[in-house]
């Protein structure tokens, strides 16, 4: 987007610092995979709600390319409404991930998307999370993630 | 449209059998509270838990025992807007946490409850075993807590409790924490639990469960002086998730009859002329794979310690040194030794005050059957230090400008099992 | 003297019969423990009233239970008439399922089982090896995440009507198993092989599925200023998603 004061990278690496200060360090996770086709994709919907923890105010993704190595780069998209970020992890099967983004969307359904930059099968994990504060700050709160499409 | 390719679904290929089919639901999420509570009401509330074990790719496990940790030995108090909060007596009236829990009867899930309890017998937490959560359904945990009064004068509007639980899966592993046997839900803050899960990347380290406790500002306002009030989060002490996560004759450290040690692992930087020790999995796996520690490699040398106290063994406390100071690990032996490290260098960054359990040599005697330690520092701006078994290596980096530093005719630091 | 005692013994007879139809109905139909807001994940339960009462007047307990969330094209039905085509109009959502789960619990059943669509999402569950006691309410514990109203949406509520069968006694094969007094049927009456089968054996609960509310929180979702009071959105599960997913399989019918 133009106009932007921030370069992409450095606002993702002003949210994992803030992230790690959350202490949110630990895995709500989905584990899945995507077929063959390059353009294979998988669809979730994560509902984020007060689940007595307090009101979410943000969802928190980050995605694992769990390989097999040579598979191609696996992105995640967080959409609500009018935002949407999205975060890659180009290595499959090592013990990288890609950093990890934010929408401020509050409560509601977020749609996620988990696809791939080429052909050939992969395994990912997709990390996510509810949280009470702006930016995945506060703490983590009612998540639930529902599958949409599966490829 | 799921279109028909060749991949390899984990969960996909477990759902072919009827009862498997439902371990394709979605992961739910951590374990929590289930409600908040308000000060001076005595209610029913319940632990949820989320899921089972697992590690990536693979079958979830169900939860079989759980562990349940309340902040009540020292517990580490912050607050929302940074100002220090002495003791929880400036906050709460009664000052303390223990007691104020008891678990309900309940045998949905595990068929044992028994109640942890502080010296004084006032219930601290409980555990729960003999069971099993069945991997496509939640579990909950019920409880009964009695909701502490606001102190008057406090501006306290909110208190965090934050309670340590551990979910164990599996009681096959001598380790009793090993990724894919047990989630932490607990706090990252040195205790020795929390530096073996991070390790293993074990699921919920940082994420304890939460229980909010909120003021009844209309029968206990706050003082006008506080504004809208602060947030008090109380989390449990190292010390106190150390002492009490375990399941006495179930599992966790010190839990068993049987005691075992670890290897420890020596690595070298050469373009640091550092060495560093770890006997953590994690650690020893990232440094080993060099893709993003680089620069370390074995040096071929290793002995033993333990990771949990034993009878006569004594806390080994690991430190880390700024970059200014040496961006190095220092390990020191015994509380003594550590709270004087602590107190002259207020730089260091305390990583565990119980990173390993090893033998005190007495006037630089080891015990019988085990094995001294030696300890050299590098005399250098960039401080280092080498921990070795052998002697003759010992006495060559003293012959390159190394101070040797213990305790006897041999200087020993400490003793490691054999 | 016999004109007397032919009082008495219909008099009593009154009495029993009026226990007896006392009895039966205090417990009351299988309904849900309570109402839901938006956006809030909470327990929940559903509340078993009673067991099946045979045809020769004995009362039995409930040994299994089936639950069915409406997810496979329900039917959407306003308090004002007004036409709603699909749920997503309602709830950002769309869509029921994944939102409500079972929590395990050993007080009634045994076992337990999670239906779910093709996807792996939760549509329902059941439970069985169970015996509720017949003087005792049953509870049975599930979570629910409630959806979140859509902004633009006139409702204030959803009615979500959701299909419980109450197993008493199994049968061979659906015909012997859909008969009075094997079964209690909480479904709606929209020509479901259940439902017709059902009322052809006047089974208890036809056209009385459980009903959860959720309710809008119109402090932080308020209705549009032309919606007026709001209104209420039924959702019904179809015949179909009644037919294909009420049965416990390998169990009932």
């Amino acid at each position: 987007m133009k106009g932007e004061p921030l370069t992409r990278a450095l606002r993702q690496t002003l949210l994992l610092l803030v992230v790690a200060g959350a202490g949110e360090a630990s895995a709500h996770t989905q584990d899945g995979s995507l077929g063959d086709a390059p353009e294979s994709t998988d669809y979730y919907q994560v509902t984020c709600s007060d689940d007595g923890s307090g009101p979410p105010a943000s969802l928190v993704a980050q995605v694992q390319n769990r390989g097999p190595a040579a598979a191609s780069t696996v992105s995640v998209v967080v959409h609500r409404g009018i935002a949407a970020t999205s975060t890659s992890d180009s290595t499959g099967g090592d013990i990288s991930v890609s950093p990890l983004v934010y929408v401020n969307g509050g409560d509601g359904v977020y749609n996620v998307f988990v696809s791939k930059a080429g052909g050939g099968a992969l395994n990912y994990t997709l990390t996510y999370h509810c949280m009470t504060g702006a930016n995945g700050g506060g703490l983590h709160t009612g998540t639930i993630i529902v599958f949409r499409q599966n490829q | 449209m799921r279109k028909p390719t060749h991949k390899t679904r984990p969960f996909a290929s477990i759902c072919i059998a009827a009862v498997a089919c439902a371990t394709a639901l979605p992961a739910p999420a951590h374990t929590t509270v289930r409600a908040q509570a308000t000060e001076g009401v005595t209610a029913d509330n319940a632990l949820r838990i989320g899921h089972g074990c697992s590690i990536a790719g693979g079958s979830p496990q169900p939860v079989i025992a759980q562990s349940v940790v309340f902040p009540s030995t020292s517990p580490v108090l912050t607050s929302s807007d940074g100002t220090p909060v002495a003791s929880l007596d400036t906050v709460i009236v009664g000052g303390s946490l223990a007691g104020l829990v008891k678990p309900t009867q309940d045998t949905s899930i595990f068929r044992s409850q028994e109640l942890k309890a502080d010296a004084l017998g006032n219930a601290t937490g409980f555990v729960e075993h003999d069971g099993s959560l069945d991997v496509t359904l939640l579990g909950r945990v019920p409880f009964q807590f009695a909701a502490p009064k606001f102190v008057a004068t406090s501006c306290a509007k909110r208190l965090l409790v934050q309670v340590a639980i551990a979910d164990v899966c599996s009681l096959a592993s001598l380790d009793p924490v090993s990724a894919g046997n047990v989630n932490l839900w607990i706090p990252d803050n040195g205790s020795q639990y929390s530096i073996a899960g991070k390790s293993q990347g074990i699921d919920g380290i940082g994420s304890p469960a939460t229980l909010i406790i909120n003021r009844d500002l209309t029968a206990n306002p706050l003082s006008p002086t506080c504004g809208a009030g602060v947030d008090v989060t109380v989390a449990p002490s190292p010390a106190d998730v150390n002492a009490n996560l375990a399941i006495p004759g179930v599992w966790g450290y010190g839990a068993t009859a049987t005691s075992q040690s670890v290897q420890v692992v020596e690595y070298y930087n050469a373009g640091l002329d550092h060495y560093f020790i770890t006997w953590a999995p994690d650690e020893i796996g990232k440094l080993d794979d060099g893709s993003v520690i680089k620069g370390w490699a074995r040096t071929g040398r290793a002995w033993r310690t333990y990771k949990a106290a034993q009878a006569g063994t004594s806390p080994v406390c690991r430190f880390y040194i700024p970059p200014l100071l040496g961006d190095s690990h220092f390990f020191g032996r015994g509380t003594v030794e550590c709270n004087a490290t602590a107190q002259k260098n207020p730089s260091f960054t305390l990583e565990s005050a119980d990173f390993m359990e090893m033998f005190l040599p007495a006037q630089g005697v080891c015990p019988a059957n085990t094995r001294q330690v030696y300890r050299v520092f590098s005399n250098r701006a960039d401080a280092n230090h080498r921990y070795l078994t052998d002697k003759a290596t010992r006495d060559r980096m003293v012959a390159l400008g190394w101070l040797v530093e213990g305790d006897g005719p041999d200087q020993v630091v400490m003793c490691a099992p054999l | 003297m016999d004109t007397v005692k032919s009082r008495m013994h219909w008099a009593v007879a009154a009495l029993a019969a009026g226990m007896t139809l006392a009895a039966g109905s205090a417990g009351a139909h299988t309904t849900i423990l309570s109402q839901a807001t938006e956006s809030v994940t909470d327990d929940n339960a559903l509340k078993i009233g009673h067991g099946c009462t045979t045809t020769d007047g004995s009362r039995i307990p409930v040994v299994a239970e089936s639950v069915v969330f409406p997810t496979s094209a329900p039917t959407i039905a306003t308090s004002d008439g007004s036409l709603v085509t699909d749920l997503s109009q309602v709830i950002e959502q769309g869509t029921f399922a994944g939102l409500a789960r079972a929590i395990q619990n050993r007080s009634v059943f045994r076992s337990q089982q999670v239906k779910a669509d093709t996807l792996g999402n939760s549509i329902g569950f059941s439970g069985t090896q169970g015996a509720l006691n017949i003087d005792t309410p049953g509870r049975i514990p599930f979570q629910f995440t409630s959806p979140k109203f859509v902004a633009t949406s006139c409702a204030k509520r959803v009615l979500v009507q959701i299909a419980i069968a109450d197993v008493c006694i199994f049968g061979s094969g659906v015909t012997d198993s859909v008969k009075a007094g094997k079964v209690n049927l909480w479904i709606p009456d929209n020509g479901s092989q259940y439902a017709v089968l059902g009322k052809a054996q006047n089974i208890d609960g036809i056209g009385a599925p459980a009903t959860l509310t959720i309710n809008r929180n119109v402090t932080a979702n308020p209705l549009p200023a032309s919606c007026g009071a709001g209104i209420d959105v039924t959702i019904t599960p179809s015949a179909a998603d009644i037919t294909a997913n009420l049965p416990i399989p390998g169990v009932w019918p």
